[in-house]
């Protein structure tokens, strides 16, 4: 239970101020009900934690799927300074560029309803899930294993896995500048090897979902979305090669702090200044994950497409697999935001948060500009998802920024006790669910009651205007490690 | 002697481990084992390959983190669950061991969770009153 003074701005908002060596206050968005859940626990803290990195500008911010993580809360958006500012490899998290991709089809949901078990079977078959579960790319040479992380969507792309198009929708083109793969640890290499396109295990999974409910017709129109339609999300990071550089970096950077007079409350929260060369390092290898991610989904994606083909023996064409749009949600990202009206150049971490910049800006593909950027927010595998786009008012309060997903209710092993005797996957069933999984653990660990209701946390970010409901999905049939 | 033992740190979305023993050894031994145990159920897992490992570390936390992540490390690229951890030799910069176990089989084994890495939040190793304590939180 937290013991931090908490100011309500408004319905939405809450502000820690500023005490201690907190250079920023900080503020989270969150329903006095939400706040209740998240004051059981330290996240509180972690975010008045983060506002003592050097150079962090504005606010410490979280989002309302805020949890206890580890250094940074779940759910954490820090902007700091590109001159003065500290890069924090715990701000991005090991799973560096974690993120959803979202893929239409224009198939309906009644074409498919029949054949639904057997694209499951195929889906499951094509993508390697689970532990030890090696890619679709068995014999990758470590030389090209630096290709990719250069180059990211584009080198899959060029080896067949999707279209060219797909880099326009890709957050960064699939390509986060500045990646030098001699800054990856021989370690980290070995570990990515065999893993592009692997989809992991835990909270990762390729889901089939069907368009439920339309908020605006007229963005939805836009982005080719119709009701009944079917589409499928994709939810996985770096894998191995990720996890490996956060920690190679944490242990450059929690030995470098002394030399740079940096002290944090925390050890995960070890930083550098991002004009250091541990600054610089750790940025040139984290955007060799974040490249690697984005190869991973796009391969994932053209094997679902390929799944889809067998399974239901139709072509390319009557199948029309579109990607909608894929978001990293953890990240850090070089931009510019306004800050009392003056242009600044930051740095910004999202730790469980993704990006969501309003209409206009110019990162967004041309097509989808007028629009605002896609935010795909996806929740429990037998509830719902949420795409929705950015907003002026993140631009203008979050650093662009918005939620990720649903945040869970119970503990792993919580779940696990309140899964025995039951028949989950009949559970599933009923909700018109059907999974496929390697581990048993997991898939109970997983179930819908062990999370908060998605629903309850896009609701906030929706009122508070960060961001606007576009469409809800359904999913239909699951792929689990 | 009291012997090693450990208690599943239970956090809505995180995992953790407090282990403690006598022995600096016995207390490596014992986090290890949690660690796979926390995983995959033991019970079942077979002797069938050995392995020996080193760790060199600058201190004890360090140690600690470093053997874990090193134990993880084999898992999760190759799927390897140790059942029994023989401690060859130990002090605060580096641990030799012996592993016993074999690798995952989804058919065979009882697969929980997987745990993505060794974090350092909150991270402590100590010896107090003749006991050796620890205590580290998994990122899953």
């Amino acid at each position: 239970m937290t013991n931090l003074t908490i100011e309500q701005i408004n319905d939405y908002l809450w502000e820690i101020p500023k005490h201690g060596g907190m250079r920023v206050p900080g503020r989270v968005y969150a329903t006095q009900a939400l706040m209740v859940d998240i004051q059981k626990d330290a996240a509180l803290e972690q975010v008045a934690n983060v506002a003592h990195l050097p150079g962090i500008v504005g606010y410490s911010l979280a989002m309302p799927d805020i949890h206890w993580g580890y250094g940074f809360p779940i759910g954490g958006v820090a902007a700091v300074d590109a001159e003065e500012g500290a890069i924090s490899p715990g701000g991005v998290g090991y799973d560096i560029n974690c993120g959803i991709r979202l893929v239409a089809t224009t198939l309906s949901s009644s074409d498919i309803q029949e054949d639904l078990p057997k694209l499951a079977d195929a889906l499951f078959a094509m993508i390697p899930c689970g532990v030890g579960a090696e890619g679709a790319i068995p014999k990758l040479s470590k030389a090209e294993e630096k290709k990719l992380t250069t180059e990211g969507v584009r080198w899959a792309i060029a080896r067949g896995f999707g279209s060219a198009r797909d880099a326009d929708y890709t957050e960064e083109n699939g390509c986060l500048a500045g990646a030098d793969p001699d800054a990856l640890s021989d370690e980290a290499l070995s570990r990515g090897l065999t893993q592009v396109g692997t989809l992991g295990s835990g909270n990762h999974f390729l889901e089939i979902d069907r368009i439920e409910e339309i908020y605006q017709p007229d963005v939805a129109a836009a982005l080719g979305l119709s009701l009944g339609q079917v589409a499928i999300i994709i939810h996985s990071g770096s894998r191995g090669l990720g996890h490996q550089t956060c920690e190679d970096a944490l242990k450059v950077m929690g030995k470098a702090m002394e030399k740079y007079c940096i002290t944090v409350p925390d050890r995960q929260l070890a930083c550098a200044p991002i004009s250091s060369p541990e600054g610089h390092q750790y940025l040139a290898a984290m955007a060799c994950a974040a490249n690697y991610a984005w190869v991973n989904r796009q391969v994932m994606m053209s094997l679902a497409e390929r799944a889809f083909l067998h399974a239901l023996q139709i072509s390319p064409r009557e199948l029309g697999m579109r990607l909608i749009y894929d978001v990293c949600h953890n990240i850090a990202k070089p931009e510019t935001h306004v800050m009392n009206g003056v242009k600044q150049k930051v740095w910004v971490h999202r730790k469980g948060a993704t990006r969501a910049f309003g209409p206009g800006h110019p990162a967004i593909p041309a097509s989808l500009r007028p629009l605002g950027q896609p935010v795909l927010i996806p929740g429990d595998m037998g509830r719902y998802s949420f795409l929705l786009v950015g907003t002026e008012r993140a631009m203008q309060e979050t650093f662009g920024s918005t939620c990720h997903g649903a945040g869970r209710l119970m503990s792993r092993m919580q779940a696990k006790k309140a899964g025995r005797g039951r028949d989950l996957e009949s559970e599933l069933g009923k909700a018109g669910v059907i999974a496929r999984y390697r581990g048993k653990g997991t898939f109970a660990e997983e179930m819908p009651y062990a999370y908060k209701d998605v629903a309850n946390v896009v609701d906030v970010v929706d009122h508070a205007g960060i961001s606007k409901k576009v469409v809800k999905l359904k999913p239909l049939a699951v792929i689990k490690g | 002697m009291a012997e090693a033992l450990f208690r599943e740190i239970d956090h809505t979305a995180d995992l953790g481990i407090e282990v403690e023993a006598d022995t600096p050894g016995e207390l490596f031994c014992c986090a290890g084992l949690a660690l796979f145990s926390l995983m995959v159920n033991l019970v079942g897992v077979e002797a069938r390959e050995v392995r020996e490992e080193t760790v060199r570390a600058e201190d004890w936390e360090d140690l600690l983190h470093d053997w874990l992540s090193q134990l993880l490390r084999q898992f999760l690229q190759e799927g390897f669950i140790a059942t029994t951890i023989t401690i060859l030799d130990i002090d605060a910069t580096h641990v030799r061991a012996r592993l016993t176990g074999e690798k995952l089989d989804y058919e065979r084994h009882d697969f929980a969770t997987e745990i993505k890495a060794v974090t350092y939040h909150q991270l402590s190793v100590f010896c107090q009153d003749g006991r050796w304590r620890a205590r580290v939180i998994f990122d899953v």
